[in-house]
């Protein structure tokens, strides 16, 4: 039987889970002005399990957010797989330089963001065989470092209230 | 509750943020001296892995592709030399498409896709950057003898 803690670990994790799935369809509707470069809002929110929980459910979050996107939102098409591989690449190396280089959320957020933009675009020219993509990488690492600095500073004001706040969350 | 990351900006991060910068303006710098078009230059368009066309990129041309039992046409350029001849999955194309090649450049000018993807990413000119369409699944290239022109 789980433990009352972890019911609440559970329900908190969907929570922001739901959140997450609701910043990225929201994210879907706002136009951009360079393909694949977006704020990437939906971050905040494994940041913030990042901060508060583990790195596991951390992965766990953001893998869930993506299959699902796909399942309900864009279908599991080549751009299902273009995300899935953004996130997998982003996870690995935010995990990496968080327990590495013991960098701060601002970092993390940086790294997320371009390590994204770096596993779309290797499964883009995996996709269409094509490895000169390659040369749209600037655009995108340029991108990640300011988005993910703005998504950095939306997390870090949230993890501030969450903390300061009532709110109970079990870690277990 | 305790949150397990530093919240601070550290020297770790602002190290790490000016290496990715120096990369990307490496790259920049490295694309920017390696992209010279060439006089024969031609311009390759695939359509869900097959590669449906190659033209010259110093001849002015629209291309159009139809979905469904439609005829693919080419404008501005009447030659058999360019001339569709296959059979295109009509399914693959969203709605119709025109890619114009004009003063040297290329670009996507008309296409339904949701987000237009394909005309977002402009007019090219070079032998490494191509435009790749996901909706359409569509791929244009630009080949020539010099400057980065890899493909597996």
């Amino acid at each position: 039987m789980y433990r009352n803690s972890n019911i609440k670990k559970i329900a908190t994790l969907s929570l922001f889970l739901s959140l997450s799935l609701v910043l990225s369809y929201l994210e879907t509707l706002i136009p951009t002005f360079f393909p694949g470069v977006k704020l990437g809002l939906a971050n905040t929110l494994g940041l913030i399990v990042l901060a508060l929980y583990s790195k596991k459910d951390y992965a766990l979050v953001s893998i869930l957010r993506v299959v699902l996107m796909g399942l309900i939102i864009v279908g599991f098409s080549s751009s299902f797989l273009i995300s899935l591989s953004g996130m997998i690449i982003s996870i690995i190396f935010v995990i990496y330089f968080k327990f590495v280089f013991n960098l701060s959320i601002y970092g993390l957020s940086i790294i997320s963001a371009i390590f994204h933009g770096v596993g779309q675009i290797l499964m883009v020219a995996l996709l269409y065989s094509e490895i000169a993509m390659i040369t749209y990488l600037p655009v995108l690492l340029f991108a990640g470092v300011i988005s993910g600095f703005l998504i950095a500073f939306i997390s870090k004001k949230v993890i501030t209230i969450l903390i300061n706040s009532n709110i109970q969350v079990s870690n277990l | 509750m305790n949150q397990k990351i530093k919240l601070k900006l550290c020297v770790s991060d602002i190290v790490v943020t000016i290496i990715i910068l120096v990369s990307v303006l490496a790259m920049i710098i490295y694309f920017y001296f390696n992209n010279k078009p060439t006089a024969d230059a031609r311009v390759y368009i695939t359509i869900a892995g097959r590669e449906v066309g190659d033209y010259p990129l110093n001849e002015d041309l629209l291309i159009k592709f139809f979905p469904n039992k439609e005829k693919n046409t080419i404008d501005k350029y009447h030659s058999d030399q360019f001339m569709i001849s296959y059979d295109l999955n009509s399914n693959l194309i969203l709605a119709e498409i025109n890619i114009l090649i004009e003063n040297l450049y290329v670009g996507v000018t008309k296409e339904t896709s949701p987000k237009n993807i394909c005309s977002n990413m402009g007019k090219i000119s070079t032998t490494n950057s191509p435009i790749i369409c996901d909706p359409n699944h569509l791929k244009i290239l630009i080949r020539g003898s010099f400057g980065i022109d890899i493909h597996v």
